[in-house]
C-alpha cells in the first residue's frame, strides 16, 4: 500500500520534467497551425505527402513481416529445439540491436552501392530491428508451460498441429507487440533511409526543413508523422495490456524437453548462420575492410579523438539531465497513484512516440521563437536528448524503485525522516543500481542519436554519428569507417558492463 | 509513560467501503494491547492511521495527550514518535544491522551507545556488523524491534510481526518481545489475526469487528465473558445453546446452567467453552448425545456430538485419553458458569 499524496519535493521537479516532455508535441501542433488550419491541410493533402506516406507505409509493410519471420523462427529454434550451440546463437542473434541503422546502411552502401533505395532501406531496417520481435517471443516461449503442449500431444495432435494450435496462438500477443515496435522503428528511422536516399516521411521532413525558409510545411508533415507513430504506440500499449491473458499459472513448472531436430539440424543451423552472417558479420567485415584500405589521408587520429571526446561529453550531459529529470517522475510513478502522478508518467512517455526528427524540429521552432540565444547551442541539444530518452530512463527508475517494498519508506518516516530525508537515505540508495544501469543505457543511445543531433548541434560541432553520416553521404567510406568503429567500440563498453552486472 | 487514546476514528475508501466506523480505543501507558480481528476488519488501516501514513476521515488519535490525528490536524509520520515493526521486519537491505538500529536516533553522540543497548536488549549483542540478509527471519524481527525502540518512541506498533516465522520460533520470540517492551516500559499495540497470540502476549485485547472495537478487556475477560456469540466464536471455540434465563440460571437442552450475575433474563443464547463440558455415563435422565467425530491433537482432543433437541452439533474438549468412537452414546455435564446473551 502506498500513501496517496506525493510530497512536493518530488511533484515539483516531476511536473517540470513532464512539461519539458510535452513541450515539443504541443509546440509542433501550434507551429503547424500557425498559418491556419487550411494551409496545414493543403500541405498535408498534397501529392508529395501522399507519396511520402505511401513509401513509409510500403517500407513498414515489407520490414514488419520479414522481422516476424526472422524473429519467430529464430526464437523457436534457440529456445525450444536441440539446436547445436543454442545458447551462443541466442546471444549472437540479438547483437544487431547494438548496431545503429545508419551504421548498417553504411556497411551495405559501401559494399553494394547499387542497393540504395527501397531495397537497401528494407534490408537494413529488417536486419537491425528483428530483435524487437525475437526478444518478446523468446520470453513468451519460455513462459509457456510445456505441460500444455504435452496435453495437446496426449490428445492426439501431432507436433505441427500442436505448434499451430497451442503454441503459436500464445505467441501472438508477444509477436504483435514486437511487430508494432518494428513498425514504429521503420516509420521513425532517419539514419538508414536518408543514407539510402529513399524518400520516406522522415527524410521528407528533413529535406523540406533544409530546403526552404518557410518551416510550416515541415511542421505540418511532422504532425502527420507524429499522429501515425502515436497511433502505433497506442496499439502497442493495448497489446501489451492483453499479453497477460496469454499465460495461465505462473511461469514454467520445469524446462521443456528440447525438440530433436534430426535431419533438419543442418538447414536450421544454416538459417541461424545466414542471419548472423548477414546482420552481424557482414557489417563488421565491411568495416574492417574500409579500415584496412584507409591511408594516412583518411586516418586522422586527432580529429577522431576530438570527435569521440565531443560525443562522450554531449552524451554524458544528455544522460545526466535525463536521469535527473527521470528520478522524480520514476519515484512518483512507482509510489503514488492519482490523477496528477498518472498524468506525469504518461507525459514522460510522450517521447517514446516521437521520431527524433520531429522532436528536433519542435526544439528548433521553440528556440527560434522564444529562446533565440539557445538556437544551435548545446543546452538545446541536451534538452532534446532528455525529451527523446526520458521514457527509457523513467521506465528504468520506476522499475528500480519498485524493486524495494514501500514499507521501507514508511519505516523510515516513522523513524523521524521527512520525505526528502527518506528519498536520500532509503529510496535512492536502494534504487541506485537500477538507475545507474538506466543512465548507462541512456548514455549509449545519446551517443548513437542522429537526426536531433544533426539539426540541433552547434555549427562546426560533430559527433561520431553525424560525422559518419556526412562521410557516408558523400561516399567517402574509408573516411567514415574509423567513426563507425569508434562508435561501436564506445557503445559496446557500457553495454558490456550492463550485461556483466545483470549476470 | 504515554497512553494511546483513539476516539470516533472513521475511514472509508468509498461510499460503500467503510473500513473504520467510529472506532474507540484506550491503551494505558506502559501496557501491551493486542488488536485482534479477522482479515479485512480494518486493523491494518487502523495501524496506518495511528502511524500517520493514512489520513482519517474523522476522529482523533492522541498519544500522551498530544493530538496526532484530529479535526484539522495531521502530524506527519516523522514527527509522531511512533515506532513500527512491520511484517517480516522490513530492514533496510543496504544498511548494516547497527546502521539500521541507529537510523532513527537523532543524537549522533548517543547513537553508538544506544545501538549497542538496543541490540543487547533484543539478544543480538555483537551482530551490529552483519547485513540483514545474513540474519535468520527471527533475528531480523529482533533487529526491527530494536530499530523501532532505539529513538525512544512514545508508542510502538507491531504489525503481525510473527506471521512469517514457524510456530516453534514464534513462541520464544513473542516472550522475548514482551520482555523487551516491559523492560523499557513502552506502550505497544500489536495487530494480529491470531487469537492465541493475542491472548498469550497482551495485557489488553481489543477485538475489532466491522470497523469498531466489539470488545476490549483483559485476555481472560475477553475469553470467558464474550460480549456476543460472534465474539465467542472468533476468540476461541464456543458452544452456543439456545436457552431461557432467569434467577441466575438458564435452561438449555443440556440441562440447567449457572449464568454470571448481572446478566438479564428471557430467551437468548447461552455461551460456553468446549472445555466446560464433561463426558458422563449415558443415562435416561441425564442430557446426552451421539458422537459424530473425534479429532485428536495430542495434548487434548475435540469430540463432536449431536444432541437430542438441538439443531447444531456440540463440541467437547477432553484432555488425555479419548474413551469414545463415532456412534457411541454419552452423557453430558456442564461445569462452571456460562455467559448469557439475550436475543
Amino acid at each position: 500500500m502506498t500513501s496517496t499524496r506525493a510530497p512536493w519535493v518530488l511533484l515539483g521537479p516531476a511536473c517540470l520534467a513532464g512539461a519539458l516532455a510535452l513541450l515539443p508535441l504541443g509546440y509542433l501542433a501550434v507551429r503547424a497551425l500557425e498559418r491556419g488550419a487550411g494551409f496545414a491541410w493543403s500541405v498535408v493533402t498534397t501529392e508529395t505527402t501522399a507519396l511520402l506516406m505511401g513509401r513509409s507505409l510500403a517500407l513498414a509493410a515489407v520490414v514488419v513481416p520479414a522481422c516476424l519471420l526472422l524473429g519467430i523462427s529464430l526464437a523457436w529454434l534457440t529456445v525450444r529445439t536441440a539446436l547445436p550451440g543454442a545458447r551462443a546463437w541466442a546471444v549472437a542473434v540479438t547483437l544487431p540491436l547494438a548496431v545503429p541503422s545508419y551504421v548498417a546502411a553504411f556497411a551495405w552502401l559501401s559494399a553494394v552501392p547499387g542497393i540504395a533505395g527501397f531495397a537497401g532501406s528494407a534490408v537494413t531496417l529488417t536486419l537491425v530491428s528483428y530483435p524487437y520481435v525475437y526478444l518478446p517471443v523468446t520470453a513468451a516461449l519460455r513462459g509457456i508451460d510445456p505441460a500444455q503442449e504435452e496435453a495437446s500431444r496426449s490428445l492426439g495432435a501431432g507436433p505441427a498441429r500442436t505448434f499451430f494450435r497451442v503454441t503459436l496462438p500464445q505467441l501472438r500477443p508477444a509477436a504483435a507487440g514486437g511487430a508494432l515496435l518494428v513498425a514504429l522503428y521503420a516509420l521513425s528511422d532517419f539514419g538508414a533511409v536518408s543514407l539510402m536516399r529513399y524518400d520516406t516521411f522522415t527524410r521528407g521532413i528533413y529535406t523540406s526543413y533544409q530546403a526552404s525558409f518557410d518551416r510550416t510545411p515541415a511542421a505540418a508533415l511532422s504532425v502527420v508523422l507524429v499522429v501515425m507513430t502515436v497511433a502505433l504506440v497506442a496499439l502497442e500499449t493495448r497489446t501489451r495490456g492483453r499479453r497477460g491473458h496469454a499465460r495461465t499459472g505462473s511461469g514454467t513448472a520445469r524446462p521443456p524437453v528440447p525438440v530433436p531436430l534430426g535431419r533438419t539440424a543442418a538447414p536450421a543451423l544454416a538459417w541461424c548462420g545466414t542471419v548472423v552472417a548477414v546482420a552481424v558479420a557482414f557489417p563488421l567485415a565491411t568495416l574492417a575492410y574500409w579500415l584496412a584500405t584507409g591511408n594516412r589521408s583518411t586516418w586522422d587520429p586527432a580529429g577522431l579523438a576530438n570527435t569521440a571526446g565531443v560525443t562522450l561529453a554531449v552524451a554524458a550531459a544528455g544522460a545526466g539531465l535525463t536521469a535527473a529529470l527521470a528520478l522524480p517522475v520514476g519515484v512518483v510513478a512507482a509510489r503514488h497513484r492519482g490523477r496528477l502522478p498518472d498524468l506525469l508518467e504518461q507525459a514522460a512517455y510522450a517521447g517514446h512516440a516521437l521520431p527524433g526528427i520531429t522532436v528536433a524540429l519542435a526544439m528548433v521552432f521553440f528556440a527560434v521563437r522564444y529562446a533565440a540565444p539557445l538556437y544551435q547551442e548545446l543546452p538545446l541539444l541536451v534538452c532534446a536528448y532528455a525529451v527523446l530518452f526520458l521514457p527509457l530512463a523513467v521506465a528504468a527508475t520506476r522499475a528500480a524503485v519498485l524493486q524495494s517494498p514501500p514499507v521501507l519508506e514508511d519505516v523510515a518516516r516513522s523513524l523521524g525522516r521527512g520525505p526528502l530525508g527518506v528519498l536520500r537515505a532509503v529510496t535512492v540508495p536502494l534504487a541506485a543500481p537500477g538507475v545507474a544501469a538506466g543512465t548507462a543505457l541512456t548514455f549509449v543511445v545519446c551517443m548513437k542519436e542522429l537526426p536531433a543531433t544533426l539539426l540541433l548541434r552547434p555549427t562546426g560541432m560533430d559527433t561520431l554519428a553525424t560525422r559518419l553520416w556526412t562521410e557516408t553521404g558523400v561516399a567517402s567510406y574509408a573516411d567514415a569507417a574509423p567513426y563507425a568503429a569508434a562508435l561501436i567500440l564506445l557503445a559496446a563498453v557500457p553495454s558490456y558492463l550492463l550485461g556483466r552486472q545483470r549476470t | 509513560m504515554t497512553d494511546l487514546r483513539i476516539e470516533g476514528l472513521t475511514k472509508a475508501y468509498g461510499p460503500d467501503a467503510t473500513v473504520l466506523d467510529g472506532l474507540d480505543l484506550t491503551v494505558p501507558g506502559g501496557s501491551l494491547a493486542a488488536v485482534l480481528g479477522p482479515s479485512g476488519c480494518g486493523k491494518t488501516t487502523l495501524l496506518r492511521i495511528i502511524a500517520g501514513f493514512l489520513r482519517a476521515d474523522a476522529g482523533t488519535v492522541a498519544v500522551g495527550g498530544r493530538v496526532l490525528t484530529g479535526p484539522g490536524a495531521h502530524v506527519p509520520p516523522e514527527r509522531r514518535r511512533i515506532g513500527i515493526v512491520p511484517q517480516e521486519g522490513a530492514l533496510f537491505p543496504h544498511l548494516s544491522v547497527a546502521r539500521n538500529v541507529a537510523f532513527g536516533v537523532p543524537d549522533r553522540a548517543a547513537r553508538r551507545r544506544r545501538t549497542e543497548e538496543m541490540l543487547e536488549l533484543v539478544g543480538l549483542a555483537g551482530y551490529g556488523g552483519r547485513m540483514p540478509h545474513e540474519l535468520s527471519g527471527g533475528q531480523q524481527q529482533r533487529v526491527a524491534l530494536a530499530r523501532a525502540l532505539a529513538p525512544e518512541p512514545a508508542l510502538v506498533l507491531l504489525d503481525e510481526p510473527f506471521n512469517a516465522l514457524d510456530s516453534a520460533l514464534r513462541t520464544g520470540l513473542r516472550a522475548d518481545v514482551r520482555a523487551a517492551l516491559r523492560a523499557l516500559g513502552a506502550t505497544a499495540l500489536l495487530v494480529t489475526h491470531d487469537q492465541q497470540e493475542a491472548l498469550s502476549v497482551a495485557d489488553l485485547v481489543a477485538v475489532v469487528h466491522d470497523g469498531r472495537v466489539a470488545q476490549c478487556g483483559s485476555p481472560q475477560d475477553v475469553y470467558t465473558r464474550p460480549a456476543d456469540p460472534w465474539l465467542a466464536g472468533f476468540v476461541g471455540d464456543a458452544v452456543l445453546l439456545p436457552g431461557t434465563a432467569g434467577n441466575g440460571t438458564a435452561t438449555t437442552a443440556l440441562g440447567p446452567v449457572k449464568v454470571r450475575s448481572g446478566e438479564t433474563s428471557g430467551r437468548g443464547t447461552v455461551i460456553l467453552r468446549p472445555e466446560q463440558l464433561r463426558l458422563t455415563e449415558p443415562g435416561d435422565t441425564t442430557p446426552g448425545g451421539t458422537v459424530t467425530d473425534v479429532r485428536y491433537y495430542g495434548h487434548d482432543a475435540m469430540i463432536t456430538l449431536t444432541v437430542d433437541g438441538l439443531d447444531e452439533p456440540v463440541d467437547i474438549r477432553v484432555a488425555g485419553h479419548v474413551p469414545l468412537r463415532p456412534g457411541d452414546r454419552t452423557g453430558i455435564h456442564i461445569t462452571g458458569q456460562a455467559t448469557f446473551h439475550q436475543r
